[in-house]
Order: C-alpha cells, then structure tokens, then sequence
C-alpha cells in the first residue's frame, strides 16, 4: 500500500489505517525507535505513541512523503521518550557529537531547530544522492560508521571519509549563509 | 553547537530525503573465499580514515584519511609507504647518468630497456636480481612519456629536481601462469631534497585508489632471505561484473625501496577459467618475493 493510500485510509477514518501502516512500516519505525532507545520494550512503547500521535495528525496533515514524515514521527517521539527515560544510546549520541563538534559555533547557535533543520535540508539537497544517503544514515537515522558504509556498499574508510568531507561542506555553507563563524 | 540542537534540527529534515535515505544502495555480496583475508581486512579498516600510521615490518604505511593533510589533497591516495631509502651519494651511478645530473633540471627522463641487466649497466649498479623473474615471460608493454613508438616492459626514470639527479625508478611487466608481476625500485640520491615535488608525481611509495578499488593491508610475508615485505590487498568492484583482486608487497633493503604488484591478467584465458583467487594471486607474489637475490650492504 502507497503512502498516499495509507493517508486516503485516515482521511476515511478507517480502522484499517493503522493496521496498514503497521504492516508497511513497522519494522522501518522500529529501527529507527530501537535506534534511539537501544531497548526493545521502549521502542514498543514509543511505537504505541507514534500510531495514536499519525492517527490524531492526519486529517487534517496530508504528508506529502508518508514514509519520511512517518520516520519523523517516530524520531522524535523516540527523543522525547529517551529524554523521559533519561537514557543515551550511544550511537546516536556520538553521531551528533560528531556533527556539531565540526560545526562549531556561531548565530546558528541561537537558531531554532525548524530553521537549522530547513537548512541542513538545503544543503543536502545539492549533495550527491550517494553522499546525502549516507549523512542521513549516519545522523538522521543514527547508524554507526560501519552500518552506514555497509549500506551503501562502501568500505568503512570511504565512508568516514565522506562523512567528514559532508561535515565540512555544510560547516562551508552555514559559514556562507552566515551562520557559522 | 549543541547535540541537543543538532538532534532536534534532524528532525525537521525534509521527509522526501530522509525517505529516500532508506533506499539506498544494498550492501556488498562478498564472497565466501574472502574470508581468510577478514582479519588483516579489519584491523587495516580499523586503522584507516584515521591517518595511523602503523610501523609494519621493513616499511611504514600511511594509511590515509580524513584528518591527514595527504587526503584532502590528493584524496585518491589509497596509502603512502615510507621506504627507509638511503641517499646513495651521485658517484656510486654510472659516468653517463651523473653527468645528465648536471645537465637536467625539473624533468623527469626515461629509458627503455630489454633486461634488467642492461638497465643495470646504464645505471652503473646492480638494483634487482629475482631468478622467478629471470624466468618469467614478458608482461605487458609500459607505456611512457616521450617513447616515440618503443615498446618495452623494463623501464628506467630519473627524476630531476632543480638541483640535479634526485631519484630513481625502474620497473618492470611480467607474466607468470596468468598473473601479471610488476616489480620496481626507488633509489634517492643525495641531491633528493622534498620527495614528493622531486619524484615527479610517479612515486611508487603512493599508490593511489580509482573509483571502486579499496585497499586493505594483508600481511607482512618474510621471505627465506630474511625479507620482511608489507603486503596489501586491493580489490576492485569497478568493471560491475565481478570484484578482481590485486597484491601489493614493499619492503626496503639496504637503503633501497622495493614493490612487487601481482593480479591477474586476462590473456589466453576465458572470463570462466581467468585464474582471479586471490589465494593464487598471492602465492605467486610470494613466489616472487622469494626469488630476490641481494647482495650484502656495502
């Protein structure tokens, strides 16, 4: 079933909504949970959250791409469980460790996280599709390294590699945007 | 910037992207034969994008990465070996090739030759003995700048600097059972002042990765003669058919460098029986290895 299917499903208020999305998406929203929470019956939990906050959202939210609004549905409700829970996966922690040590400081500081988030989003849009998938895998989705680069059927090496060459590049275009020093 | 921020940014990432980040490509189908090579393979990615530099055996390679300057400005450089090479004084080379020294600035020249013992007495000194090799059948023409239609598979190159003679090279294409040996020495002499600028961009100590090739240090091999050779693993996934394999040995003796490459080399052979184990490619290396023959050092 298409993501447009799914919301047409919603947007009827049917029962079999959630079901659907279930069958189509729970194991990706279950990664990206178990991702964040690193604790299965947390990533249950956080999963339970996220069908009812869909639910609740659409109508009047008709998402243009399910499958990433969805996803983002899940990460931050996973954040917002792990923030209650007070637990701090590693991978995820490291990986943002990672990205903002590099971006360093400057007005983005004070920036929003929607503005920041539009942004990053700018930038990775003029990326090669190969190096943006593995940013996002690496800091959206909060693979390590080494799952990152087996994705993208790269070595680990060319991996880090390009994660560092992509940090470099938005820290250049924040710095042009004027919002890095 | 804060963690926090940036994992609160994440989240406003346009959906379309992060969608299509879930798509990407599948991971790579590796054969079962690899493994044996699995932990040399590691412990190299587990050193590599970090610019270590590890201390194996006779030589040191640099494995470059990220944070190494070499990277972010040559960032096809798979890895830089570094050669314990002596800087053998102008008047241990043959009358010819010192006065060329005096003559030649900034340019890198080259010779053609038929064996290596005619190279040698061009040179004025002996630089590679390897009976395997004497053996060998020709391999594969090296093409050169300047050879005006010669055909050769023993090539010699100075490499000029402004102040004269700096370096050498030699090399040479072999062919034994199917696999291609390419076997080469370096030789600094004392005019040699910044390498990388002296060496003309045909260093054999850089050895540079093209697109879908990966290198991986093997193992450092000693050879009957004492020989404690470096070698490493490339693999290539280019062609999109099938991954080919490719060694690489460096080890130095007595203040000169030495590489041997062996991989495999189509002729006479059908994409069916094209003999591409790397266990194979490496026992011929081997092979090779074990036929130098030194002398002692002066």
């Amino acid at each position: 079933m298409t993501g447009q299917e799914l919301t047409d499903l919603y947007f009827a208020r049917s029962e079999q909504a959630v079901e659907a999305t279930q069958a189509a998406y729970g194991a990706y929203c279950r990664a990206i949970a178990l991702g964040i929470l690193g604790c299965e019956e947390d990533a249950e939990e956080c999963l339970s959250d996220v069908w009812l906050r869909v639910w609740n959202a659409i109508p009047p939210e008709r998402p243009e791409h399910f499958k990433g609004w969805l996803a983002a549905v899940t990460r931050n409700q996973a954040l917002t469980l792990r923030r209650k829970r007070a637990r701090q996966p590693q991978t995820v922690d490291d990986a943002a460790l990672e990205l903002a040590v590099d971006l360093g400081g400057g007005p983005a500081e004070d920036l929003e996280g929607k503005e920041l988030g539009r942004l990053i989003s700018q930038f990775l849009a003029g990326q090669p599709e190969a190096n943006r998938n593995l940013f996002l895998r690496r800091y959206w989705y909060g693979d390590t390294v080494e799952e990152a680069a087996r994705r993208a059927g790269w070595s680990v090496g060319r991996a880090k590699s390009g994660l560092h060459r992509m940090r470099k590049k938005l820290r250049d275009y924040l710095i042009k945007e004027d919002y890095l020093l | 910037m804060k963690q926090e921020q940036i994992m609160d940014a994440m989240n406003y990432i346009d959906p379309a992207l992060v969608e299509a980040a879930d798509c990407c490509g599948p991971e790579v189908r590796r054969k079962k034969w690899r493994k044996p090579v699995l932990i040399a393979a590691c412990l190299c990615l587990a050193l590599a994008g970090t610019a270590l530099a590890a201390e194996l055996a006779g030589v040191r390679i640099s494995w470059t990465g990220p944070d190494s300057e070499e990277w972010l400005k040559e960032n096809d450089v798979a890895y830089t070996v570094e050669n314990r090479l002596a800087y053998f004084p102008l008047d241990s080379f043959s009358a010819e090739i010192t006065t060329l020294s005096s003559e030649v600035q900034n340019k890198t020249v080259s010779w053609p030759f038929v064996s290596w013992d005619e190279l040698e007495e061009y040179l004025g000194r002996n630089v590679l003995d390897n009976t395997v090799l004497d053996e060998a059948a020709r391999g594969p023409d090296i093409t050169f700048q300047g050879s005006r239609g010669k055909r050769t598979n023993i090539l010699l190159m100075a490499h000029f600097n402004d102040q004269g003679l700096a370096c050498i090279t030699a090399n040479s294409n072999h062919l034994i059972d199917g696999i291609q040996i390419g076997a080469g020495v370096q030789l600094y002499t004392e005019l040699m002042q910044t390498p990388v600028e002296a060496r003309g961009g045909q260093d054999p100590g850089i050895v540079t990765a093209n697109e879908g090739e990966e290198f991986s240090f093997a193992e450092v091999y000693t050879t009957p003669n004492g020989v404690e050779a470096t070698i490493t693993q490339k693999t290539d996934a280019s062609s999109g058919i099938r991954e080919t394999y490719a060694y690489y040995a460096h080890f130095n003796v007595n203040g000169v460098g030495f590489y041997v490459t062996a991989e495999c080399y189509p002729v006479d052979y059908t994409p069916e029986t094209l003999p591409d184990d790397p266990a194979y490619t490496l026992s011929v290396l081997k092979e090779v290895l074990d036929g130098f023959v030194f002398e002692p050092a002066a």
